[in-house]
């Protein structure tokens, strides 16, 4: 899918990543990737800046946590991100809803 | 990674957000030696791109927080007898008192539509422009005001009590450093913002001209309430829609509500 496509769409699809817990950003990247079967493959340095964008939001929350005697950026939801992700979602669904209706 | 410190840097961006930049990208190509992060400036200009949003926000509301301060500060200060704006105590004392009142105003004007701008959630680089120089001239204006307090507690300090000279330094010099602060995080915001010409959003001349009236009769009304009499009230008038009148035409162009 082009990048151009997604670009509307790459805060809520972030977020909805990290819904089920916290992960560094190439895990964001990579669940991305396996989530959507691989149609979402990004550009890898659009992300993190996005991330960056995020958490200077409120959105997220970030912390340095060493796995493996390697220090990596963890990032979770904060209380803002999860509403902000429900709000988001539904606000998508109702969209894909009139869509449908008009395309059908 | 070796040219992406540079090209941070190039942008705004330095000290511990620049390594923690480089410290995750290095970290991802470590996990992907063969991924495609883009070339070091692309990767800069990326990350100014996405983080002036907030950091543009941030400031304006750091910097409309520090002129309410400021505001608050010349009020209590003032009340011991400071402001004096028709001269009863020397003509340095009515300057000062016209450069709080001028300074005073532009800035809240400004300070109002910068923090509508921030508000309406700017995105791109030209709406960013816009509010950071809203916000720039609201500091500016303030950092006037705020002057012209320090001129005037100076010239009245022969006839100040201790207790209202005690509070007026410090009502001067910390909303000073308040402004300075905000004026600094503003700077930061700037340097990140790809340089564009701001976004104008011309007002309607009829909002313009109601926003005037409803300034002149708050200033006619409270005047002449406040010193009794309506003929003070209305020479007060006067002065006001003058004021409104060439500030509108000196920082409308400015401030984007006129072409």
């Amino acid at each position: 899918m082009r990048a151009e496509t997604l670009k509307g769409h790459l805060d809520v699809l972030i977020l909805a990543t990290l819904r089920d817990g916290p992960a560094h950003g190439y895990a964001v990247i990579e669940e991305l990737k396996q989530r959507s079967g691989g149609a979402f493959e990004l550009a890898e340095g659009t992300v993190y800046p996005v991330l960056h964008r995020l958490e200077a939001d409120g959105l997220l929350a970030s912390a340095w946590s060493t796995a493996a005697g390697r220090r990596r950026r963890v990032y979770r939801l904060t209380r803002r991100g999860r509403a902000a992700l429900a709000q988001r979602r539904g606000d998508w669904q109702s969209f894909v809803r009139a869509v449908e209706a008009v395309l059908a | 990674m070796t040219g992406l410190r540079a090209e941070l840097a190039r942008v705004g961006i330095r000290g511990r957000l620049a390594r923690r930049i480089v410290l995750e990208l290095e970290d991802h190509l470590r996990c992907d030696p063969a991924a495609d992060l883009g070339a070091p400036r692309e990767i800069a200009q990326r990350f100014a791109e996405e983080l002036s949003v907030p950091r543009t926000r941030r400031s304006t509301y750091g910097g409309f927080a520090a002129l309410a301060f400021a505001a608050v500060s010349i009020a209590i200060s003032s009340s011991g007898g400071g402001l004096d704006v028709f001269g009863a105590r020397g003509w340095v004392v009515s300057l000062g008192g016209l450069g709080v009142v001028f300074g005073g105003q532009v800035s809240f004007v400004a300070g109002v539509l910068a923090l509508w701008g921030a508000l309406r959630r700017p995105r791109t680089p030209a709406e960013l422009r816009l509010v950071q120089r809203r916000t720039g001239v609201a500091l500016a204006a303030g950092g006037f005001a705020l002057a012209a307090h320090g001129v005037q507690t100076v010239a009245v300090q022969p006839l100040m009590s201790n207790l209202w000279l005690a509070l007026a330094i410090p009502a001067s010099v910390v909303p000073a450093l308040a402004l300075g602060s905000a004026a600094h995080g503003l700077h930061s915001a700037i340097a990140l913002t790809p340089r564009t010409e701001p976004v104008a959003r011309p007002f309607p001349y009829r909002a313009v001209i109601a926003i005037g009236t409803a300034a002149v009769t708050v200033m006619v009304v409270g005047s002449a309430f406040a010193e009794h009499s309506w003929v003070e009230g209305l020479s007060r008038g006067v002065l006001e829609s003058i004021g409104f009148a060439l500030c509108f035409a000196i920082f409308g162009r400015r401030l984007g509500i006129r072409r």
